[in-house]
């Protein structure tokens, strides 16, 4: 029997926080942070100085904080769209017209903390707490590799003894080892990335070893009074620096995929935005790899979480679409996740603000992909999601837009990874690589999953792909149309 | 030996192998579980789908263009690459 208290106090290492700072000091400076937003309050952008910052975003270089203070200021509606014009040239240029699509998994709603804007807060009582064991694993699996489609996952664990890293091992195994017979051919998860607590090095080394796809944490708060107000003192989460230090541990531990986020709504959006971009710059300082990923969830609704209609800080939709735009601007190599938190119809719109990744027939209830739950139920879940479209349908509206949906998951299987792809992605190579296996990966999953009128719209997208790879890119297309014939011949998983 | 001497002399003879073989990107991954993960080499250039060859049971070699080296260079070539990754 495991003693939750013991295990609490044995979670965070000092020296594990105290070797990355700087003379004691961590890298979000409150006061000039602050500084740069009340400047940022008095006076108005110059458009001259907006557009030489739009170039250093075009050449996929990161803003300097000033920079992205600069890009706060503005609220001329013809420089927001430059903004967005240029956002997207930045979207096609490194990561090419495609969308990865992903679903969460959440293993477990048992947690030591009591963050106080968090359904799964330990002294929530109403919520009904579980662990999905092994053969709940695979269930999931199965519903989600064998009858939706999808190939890469994001898991979602609690802090909690239950749930430790033993535990992740093992479910990350269960989950790459199950394979299942599909339409024309297979279905398998091929890439799953991991959402949990700070975790120590030895333990990210454990999880390095399993084949971890990105491991992500997030800050929720880079602002240190709030963050200390929404994280009780007297749980693991209340040590701000153990979170702040979470991507130096996995980077030195080796997983060079890692992924940061704020949760917007409890603190001025601006505070976040700059301080995402100052863990940018400080990862890519150190450790010369910036995040993999950027999310930016917004405070949704969650059962019996007062704190979140009672925050001062809920963001506008207007306000949300401007941090997309600046975050897209300000870490141009980044991918970026928009998550089925939000409604359907400004899903739509900000994908063409840049974002790189969405989820599709998400459900965040714990066992809700197998127990095959038509509804929400809050009660198990972290939070209340906003569309909640399948992955079929989301795929539909994404073609009639022009995107082409990827299934990609090559990068992490050849290398293409850590500083590596951070030199692909700001020469464009990676670009080049995600046309290709976006078209590659997308007629496998139109094989094997696709309704007829999502089939229809998905080839009329991947024809034009092709006539593009074949005007673009004739030294390649011949090796293309050969591996796309392969998959159309019932071969699997091919990559470039 | 330092890892960092032997990563560096690893980087330079597989810059070499490019040039020499016109392989374009060449590169060596460190495996865990499903993750390959960068260790040294030239990046992509040709952007071609590569080759994968294992060099043990730990690193694979990825070549984008083999089609100039012959079966015993590519003996010779992992043998030497072996040598190198045991000692950093
Ligand atoms: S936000 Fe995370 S750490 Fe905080 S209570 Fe919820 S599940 Fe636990």
């Amino acid at each position: 029997m495991i003693n939750v208290v013991e295990w609490v106090k044995n979670r965070i290492i000092d020296d594990e926080i105290e070797r990355y700072t700087d003379n004691g000091r961590d890298f979000i400076n409150d006061d000039y942070i602050e500084s740069l937003i009340n400047n940022a309050n008095n006076k108005k952008p110059d458009p001259k100085k907006i557009r030489d910052i739009l170039n250093k975003s075009l050449a996929i270089q990161t803003l300097s904080l000033e920079d992205v203070a600069e890009l706060i200021k503005v609220s001329d509606p013809d420089l927001i769209e430059e903004m967005k014009e240029v956002a997207h040239k930045i979207k096609l240029k490194v990561y090419d017209n495609r969308i990865v699509t992903f679903a969460p998994l959440y293993m477990g709603n048992l947690c030591v903390n009591n963050c106080l804007y968090c359904g799964f807060r330990d002294d929530n009582s109403i919520i009904k707490r579980r662990v999905l064991n092994i053969k709940e694993i695979e269930d999931e699996v199965k519903v989600l590799a064998g009858e939706i489609g999808h190939k890469r996952l994001i898991v979602v664990y609690g802090e909690h003894p239950s749930t430790d890293v033993n535990y992740i091992a093992k479910s990350l195994e269960t989950i790459y080892n199950v394979k299942v017979k599909v339409r024309n051919g297979w279905g398998q998860i091929r890439r799953v990335n991991v959402n949990a607590a700070p975790m120590q090095i030895k333990e990210l080394e454990v999880l390095r070893d399993i084949g971890i796809g990105t491991f992500q944490v997030f800050q929720e708060t880079y602002h240190k009074k709030t963050y200390s107000y929404v994280h009780p003192s007297n749980t693991i989460k209340g040590n701000y620096l153990w979170r702040l230090y979470s991507m130096h541990r996995a980077l030195e531990a080796g997983i060079d995929d890692v992924g940061i986020g704020a949760l917007f709504g409890l603190y001025d959006w601006r505070f976040e935005v700059i301080s995402l971009v100052a863990h940018a710059i400080e990862l890519e300082k150190k450790f010369g790899i910036g995040p993999h990923t950027v999310s930016f969830p917004r405070l949704e609704p969650a059962a019996n979480t007062p704190f979140i209609q009672e925050t001062r800080y809920r963001v506008s939709d207007d306000d949300f679409k401007k941090i997309i735009l600046i975050l897209r601007l300000a870490i141009p190599y980044t991918g970026m996740i928009l998550t089925a938190r939000e409604p359907k119809e400004l899903r739509n719109e900000l994908v063409d603000y840049g974002i790189t990744q969405m989820d599709a027939s998400t459900k965040i209830g714990i066992g809700a992909y197998s127990d095959r739950l038509t509804y929400q139920e809050l009660e198990k879940q972290q939070f209340e999601i906003g569309d909640t479209r399948t992955l079929d349908e989301l795929i539909r509206d994404l073609a009639k837009k022009g995107y082409i949906t990827s299934f990609c998951t090559a990068g992490y299987r050849c290398g293409r990874t850590g500083s590596s792809i951070m030199d692909l992605l700001r020469s464009g190579k990676e670009g080049v690589f995600c046309k290709l296996n976006a078209v590659i990966t997308f007629r496998e999953w139109l094989l094997d999953f696709a309704s007829k009128e999502t089939e229809e719209i998905g080839l009329e997208i991947i024809n034009k792909e092709l006539r593009e790879i074949e005007k673009r890119m004739p030294d390649i297309y011949p090796k293309v149309i050969e591996y796309y014939k392969r998959i159309e011949n019932g071969e699997r998983d091919l990559y470039f | 030996m330092g890892r960092g001497i032997c990563i560096s002399d690893l980087e330079q003879y597989l810059k070499e192998l490019s040039k020499t073989y016109n392989c374009g990107g060449i590169w060596i991954c460190k495996k865990f579980g499903k993750r390959l993960s960068f260790i040294a080499g030239v990046r992509p250039v040709k952007l071609i789908p590569p080759i994968s060859m294992e060099v043990n049971k730990d690193y694979v070699l990825f070549i984008e263009d083999d089609s100039n080296i012959d079966e015993n260079e590519r003996r010779n070539i992992l043998n030497k690459i072996h040598s190198y990754l045991l000692f950093s």
